[in-house]
């Protein structure tokens, strides 16, 4: 909360009370949620610094693995990594029963991360080749165990993270779907959901998404861009079904509307601009849907008061254009006809909203 | 459930123990392997990558060891399962006769079973998972030099289930190093 803000509503809420909007009681509420807002803000910058103090720490704890450094035994490096595994969760318990719950979560985000270092140390002690990927995955369930039983949420994050890289990795490696992803990120995310861990649940989406979409790819055959659209489309219609139906399950309806929107309008890029094998009257299908899509996602997102939907949308509507651009149909005049006859079915489409707008202020303005 | 997540210290000593078990296990299985397994040598090929987690290291390449030629008998698994690949010793050193999913009942004095895993099924090319070995940082040139002269050899354990692990290196016959047990 900028203090700007506050300033601003200490200014205005005696006006709103003169004028009856506001009761004197509501003013005093406003005031005393808005300043008790302010030392969580200052938390939070102190939060966002310890954690990227125990990222640092952690990262030098791999880098001192890495150097393989002789003067000291390896059983010794070994023991001084569990030493500091256990001083690290031990000081997150000590923070926690203290009160300083922001440098305990630093604190156990740093035991994860010495955990990750130790197994790296072990692999390096016994040259364990093996399948390096699996690794990641010891790490990403070592910090989600820390993360659960401490009730850490950066540990969980970093968790998600290392599940995110062994599924790339794995996927890399095999050149084909990789299933066990699923699961695990099913695990981490339903866990950081009932953390209630806001930004977690958001990567998680994320990195489903990002899943999806990537099905296209790694699915045996032709690229499968079509089940992604697909798989998009129903993700969103389960969101809209949600949203409509007023279910407040957490956020749930509007998360997934969004979700399902990019990845069906990455479904829909891959078929204009990546299947080269594509029949130009597909993709100037494909195009149109994109852009009806588009303006329909911008509507509902102003709607719904979803502004990352409504963002989503006008990313996806300039990147169509542009990749129309780049991928010409058929002919640069072509072009050019199919974005004037784009062009005017959109400002058709706002003279539409401007009349229905018109007549719904007139209809509400005769009801008052 | 709420219980144990409340008592943190609880939770740090179930989540340090835990992780310690993990890392405590893994030493000393390969521990085990190293001090128990049976001794075989096998020659080696240079390639030299570097980890970002675990430092230096050089890429042993066991060459035909590696790979099952169509005289190898068996069913080949799929990717990312476990194979056995029985090596008999022969005039060139160690050789796969057959490859299976399961471990093979019959196994001869001069014959030696590796577990490995598919690393693609095209080439029909086994990993055994000992084909890197970590360096101190900046010593993998000189170890390097004695593989690009066919001087080096490696020593490898091979546990009672067909684990293999690096027990040590061999210049011109003579161990020149011994990994320690732990």
């Amino acid at each position: 909360m900028s203090v700007s803000y506050r300033e601003k509503l200490a200014e205005d809420l005696p006006k709103w009370v003169d004028a009856g909007w506001v009761r004197p009681e509501g003013a005093a509420a406003i005031l005393a949620e808005v300043s008790d807002e302010t030392p969580s803000r200052q938390n939070r910058i102190v939060g966002i610094l310890s954690i990227l103090g125990a990222v640092l720490i952690g990262a030098g704890a791999i880098s001192f693995i890495a150097a393989n450094w002789q003067e000291m035994p390896r059983l010794f490096r070994l023991g001084l990594m569990i030493s500091g595994l256990w001083a690290a969760y031990g000081a997150g318990a000590l923070l926690f029963q203290r009160g300083y719950d922001v440098f305990a979560h630093a604190a156990v985000l740093l035991g994860s991360v010495v955990f990750g270092a130790s197994v790296m140390l072990v692999a390096q002690m016994y040259h364990i080749h093996g399948s390096p990927p699996d690794a990641v995955f010891v790490w990403a369930a070592g910090a989600l165990l820390a993360g659960l039983l401490m009730g850490s949420n950066p540990s969980l994050v970093l968790s998600l993270l290392l599940v995110c890289f062994w599924g790339a990795w794995e996927t890399q490696l095999a050149e084909n779907v990789f299933w066990p992803f699923l699961p695990a990120w099913a695990v981490v995310a339903a866990v950081l959901s009932w953390r209630h861990c806001d930004y977690g649940v958001k990567l998680a989406t994320l990195a489903i998404g990002a899943w999806i979409v990537s099905l296209g790819y790694t699915l045996p055959g032709q690229p499968h861009n079509d089940l992604v659209v697909g798989i998009g489309a129903a993700i969103a219609g389960c969101g809209l079904a949600l949203q409509v139906v007023g279910l407040r399950v957490g956020d749930y309806g509007r998360l997934a509307v969004g979700l399902g929107f990019c990845i069906a309008v990455a479904g829909l890029f891959g078929l204009q601009f990546i299947d080269w094998h594509q029949e130009l009257s597909s993709v100037v299908g494909y195009a149109v849907v994109v852009l009806l899509l588009s303006v329909a996602a911008i509507a509902w997102g102003l709607r719904t008061h979803d502004l990352t939907l409504s963002r989503a949308a006008y990313v996806a509507f300039a990147i169509e254009v542009v990749g129309l651009y780049a991928r010409t149909l058929g002919t640069l005049l072509n072009t050019s006809l199919f974005f004037v006859g784009a062009g005017i079915g959109v400002i058709v489409l706002a003279l539409l909203a401007f009349r229905l707008n018109r007549q719904w202020s007139l209809r509400t303005g005769a009801k008052s | 459930m709420r219980s144990i997540l409340l008592n943190k210290w609880l939770a740090m000593l179930v989540v340090a123990g835990v992780q310690s078990a993990v890392l405590g296990y893994i030493v000393v299985e390969r521990a085990l392997v190293i001090r128990d397994g049976r001794e075989i040598i096998l020659d080696v090929r240079p390639v030299d990558p570097r980890s970002v987690f675990r430092g230096d290291y050089v890429i042993l390449d066991y060459g035909d060891v590696t790979l099952l030629g169509s005289s190898v008998a068996g069913d080949l698994p799929k990717n990312k399962q476990a194979l056995f690949v029985k090596l008999r010793k022969g005039g060139e050193g160690w050789q796969p006769v057959t490859a299976t999913a399961i471990y093979p009942s019959d196994v001869d004095g001069d014959e030696v079973v590796l577990k490995g895993m598919l690393s693609s099924r095209h080439s029909r090319q086994v990993r055994y998972g000992i084909e890197s070995y970590f360096v101190p940082e900046g010593e993998g040139k000189q170890l390097e030099r004695f593989i690009g002269k066919g001087q080096l050899r490696v020593i490898v354990a091979v546990g009672a289930g067909g684990q293999a692990a690096i027990k040590g290196l061999e210049v011109e016959g003579k161990s020149v190093y011994i990994e320690p047990l732990l």
